[in-house]
């Protein structure tokens, strides 16, 4: 298997605090990789600096041997945590967006998915509900044949029905060439599509292997480890 | 890619500024319309108070219409700079447009190129609203024909007008077409420097840790301030130079340097204004 991301050394400082702090991490295609922490563990700044959204203070990231830039940015799909489509446009106009932009889109999944939602393509973004609205996200990202798939708290502030069939979709709908990479401090509900863990705290890796090994070793599912682990 | 990003920056900004222009052409074709009504034919009190009225309705539309055409222009380059802000640098729709396979330079270029095209458009939309708005009128009372080679020629004509005066208080000999030059192509790079200053400003708030929008502020005023300073600067050392200058030959020399500084000026803002935005966009980015 080849390494899809790898960060050397990955040290991010907001005014005086260190959100990353030396981070070495590599990570093989085609594996569903869970970046575990709580909140303030430097999980979306990791994320953020994969997609060339900030500037890492030392260290670096390479994303398929390559440094972030647009020919990585072909490769990866990512899915913020917050909502970031352009209010004026209308749903079909936003998947044309991504078919103009991204070659491995594909128009015929996100249709697919967007009718099984009973989402009206003609509708427009600033009428649907924040619900709505992060779905069509996810379809978006979800529709394209990436090599790496960043998803940020997917299922954050989402009911208990829907974080299932969101994590459904990503992992019906994800290359399987590909990797992704979930960001979630949910544990509980993600833990069951994990092949690899990373426990991210304060800004360093506590813990990074395989899931089923570590379930192994230490007797405990990944929800009870990481109550131990990041017990207040 | 580029043209693409292009595609999409007009998409999403084109209706705004249509219907400013529509507005501002709209007001502009009501007063040339009433400015045609007669205001000279008073037969008795009641055609007295019409004429009366008529004329302060025309007045008033008059004076409308070039509040209009400012609030257009000072509206048109607020735009440019909030969409900049909110599509870039400041709000979540930067999320979407820093993560596409495009480079920072293409983005930059994309909104540049976008931001041109409305200030030439406003600009345009002002010289028509003034046609529109006067020229009915200037026909009318003086029953003149106007032929687009006499406004040249008379354009021409003011210019050397003005040339003869700075030769009669000292300026030297100065060619009619290099001033003219120098004033064309100042004219053209000071559209996308009007631009990048706005972007460099933004950029520069981007770089504080708190209350950006107060640092970009405070960069756009800075740079207005040095601006200033440094034309003040020029022009006393341009005059300096010209009150000693003992010889015709060496007033010319001086008032040709200040010729060529013009556009040279210009282009070393787009210069500044360019580099400091892509630098904060390549090197700088922190979206929070």
């Amino acid at each position: 298997m080849s390494t899809i991301f790898k960060c050397e050394g990955l040290t991010k400082d907001y005014e005086s605090t260190r959100a990353l702090n030396g981070i070495d991490l590599e990570i093989s295609s085609g594996r569903v990789v869970g970046l575990l922490g709580p909140n303030g563990s430097g999980k979306s700044t990791l994320i953020k600096i994969a997609n060339g959204l900030l500037t890492p203070t030392s260290g670096s990231i390479t994303i398929d041997g390559k440094p972030v830039g647009p020919e990585t940015k072909e490769l990866v799909s990512y899915l913020p945590e917050r909502t970031y489509l352009n209010d004026w446009m209308r749903v079909r106009d936003i998947v044309k967006f991504f078919k103009d932009f991204y070659k491995d889109f594909s128009t015929e999944k996100a249709s697919d998915m967007l009718s099984r939602l009973g989402i009206d393509p003609a509708a427009r973004l600033r009428t649907l509900s924040k619900g709505t609205k992060e779905k069509v996200q996810l379809i978006l990202v979800m529709s394209r044949n990436a090599k790496l798939y960043l998803l940020d708290e997917p299922i954050a502030g989402v009911d208990p029905a829907a974080r299932d069939y969101i994590l459904d979709t990503i992992l019906s709908t994800y290359n399987p060439e590909g990797s992704i990479i979930i960001s979630t401090h949910l544990i509980y509900d993600v833990e069951r599509a994990l092949d690899d863990i990373i426990f991210l705290l304060n800004g360093r890796v506590e813990r990074f292997g395989d899931a089923d090994t570590i379930r192994e070793n230490t007797g405990k599912s990944i929800d009870q480890l990481f109550r131990e682990v990041f017990r207040c | 890619m580029l043209g693409k990003l292009i595609k999409y920056e007009f998409k999403a900004t084109y209706s705004i500024h249509l219907l400013m222009c529509a507005i501002v052409l709209g007001m502009s074709v009501i007063c040339g319309l009433f400015s045609l009504i007669p205001t000279d034919q008073i037969v008795d009190d009641i055609t007295h108070a019409g004429t009366v009225f008529t004329v302060m309705l025309q007045t008033l539309l008059q004076a409308l219409l070039g509040l209009m055409m400012s609030g257009i222009t000072v509206t048109t380059l607020v735009l440019i700079a909030v969409r900049f802000y909110k599509n870039l640098l400041g709000g979540d729709e930067g999320y979407l447009m820093f993560t596409l396979p495009v480079s920072r330079t293409q983005l930059l270029w994309s909104k540049l190129i976008t931001a041109m095209c409305y200030i030439v458009l406003t600009a345009a939309v002002c010289v028509l609203a003034n046609v529109l708005a006067y020229l009915p009128l200037l026909i009318k009372t003086t029953d003149i024909e106007v032929n687009p080679g006499d406004v040249l020629a008379g354009l021409r004509e003011l210019l050397r007008i003005f040339i003869d005066l700075l030769r009669k208080i000292g300026y030297g000999d100065v060619s009619v077409s290099l001033m003219l030059a120098s004033l064309i192509v100042s004219g053209i790079i000071s559209i996308p420097v009007s631009v990048l200053r706005f972007y460099s400003s933004v950029s520069i708030g981007h770089l504080a840790k708190k209350h950006r929008v107060v640092a970009s502020f405070g960069a756009f005023f800075g740079f207005y301030a040095a601006l200033q300073l440094i034309t003040l600067v020029a022009f006393i050392c341009l005059f300096v130079l010209l009150t000693a200058a003992v010889t015709d030959q060496v007033r010319l020399a001086v008032t040709e340097i200040g010729i060529y500084m013009l556009p040279l000026f210009s282009a070393g803002q787009f210069i500044l204004h360019y580099l400091i935005t892509r630098n904060v966009m390549n090197k700088h980015l922190n979206l929070r």
